[in-house]
């Protein structure tokens, strides 16, 4: 349970570099340090595909992020903000982010997980995907066709105009 | 550690209201995908009968993200050729 321990506190504090840092590529990098942490919670309570799909889109949604920063002018910029201004504007959404966190915390309390308890061995892979053919295939197709819409949707919607340059 | 997924959420979401970038934006929307993901793993992680269908939930949400993050930054994209930048204030002027 201690790699669990340390990459949910490398999870935490990442994301909260991603979330006030005042530099683009400093989030970015700090979301993808996330991903990452994520990754090896999900492996460390024995969940190893779960695990490696979160550590290849997490790898894909930094360096997507990134490129769009670099093309947008973004990359490296400071926040244009003074620091007390910074700190006026972070205090809605603290306190927003706290509540909800307050809200799944007492909604979640009864959950079994709640504490520390003791994981059993780690499920296959093959076990998991046999699940995910004879109990979920519809939900698996649905979601494929979904990923090719979005990326046939994706290629219509940001291609230029006739005429433009 | 239900707490760590509801501490991570929480963060996602003042990311969201912080930021005033469209990348922000969508690095928040994924701070809360993990957490989702995460949270769905870790309920089904305390009962032996749900251990792999709470890591098959927490799969689909993880793949949704996935999916908002590319319509994200084709929208995004999309905003950057009309108003060479991509901002938030500018999301409005994909409606007309």
């Amino acid at each position: 349970m201690t790699i669990f321990w340390i990459c949910g506190a490398l999870m935490l504090l990442a994301s909260l570099v991603a979330t006030f840092a005042g530099d683009v590529r400093v989030s970015i990098l700090a979301l993808g340090l996330a991903g990452l942490a994520a990754g090896g919670l999900h492996l460390s309570l024995g969940a190893e595909l779960l695990a490696v799909i979160q550590w290849i889109v997490s790898t894909l949604i930094t360096l997507a992020l990134l490129t769009y920063s670099v093309t947008y002018g973004e990359f490296g910029v400071q926040d244009a903000r003074k620091k007390s201004q910074r700190a006026i504007d972070a205090l809605f959404p603290v306190l927003l982010g706290g509540t909800l966190t307050g809200v799944i915390w007492l909604g979640t309390r009864h959950l079994p997980i709640a504490g520390v308890v003791e994981v059993g061995p780690p499920e296959g892979i093959a076990k998991v995907g046999r699940a995910l053919l004879d109990g979920h295939i519809l939900s698996l197709e649905l979601l494929a066709v979904l990923l090719l819409l979005v990326i046939v949707g994706s290629g219509v919607l940001s291609r230029p105009d006739r005429g433009e340059s | 550690m239900i707490l760590i997924a509801a501490a991570m959420a929480g963060i996602g979401l003042a990311c969201v209201l912080y930021r005033r970038t469209l990348i922000g934006l969508l690095v928040g929307l994924q701070l809360m995908v993990l957490a989702a993901s995460m949270m769905f793993m870790l309920a089904g992680v305390g009962r032996e009968a749900a251990r792999v269908q709470g890591q098959i939930a927490g799969l689909w949400v993880l793949l949704f993200g996935l999916v908002a993050t590319v319509a994200g930054c084709a929208v995004s994209l999309r905003l950057f050729y009309l108003k060479r930048r991509a901002s938030l204030e500018d999301v409005r002027a994909l409606r007309q």
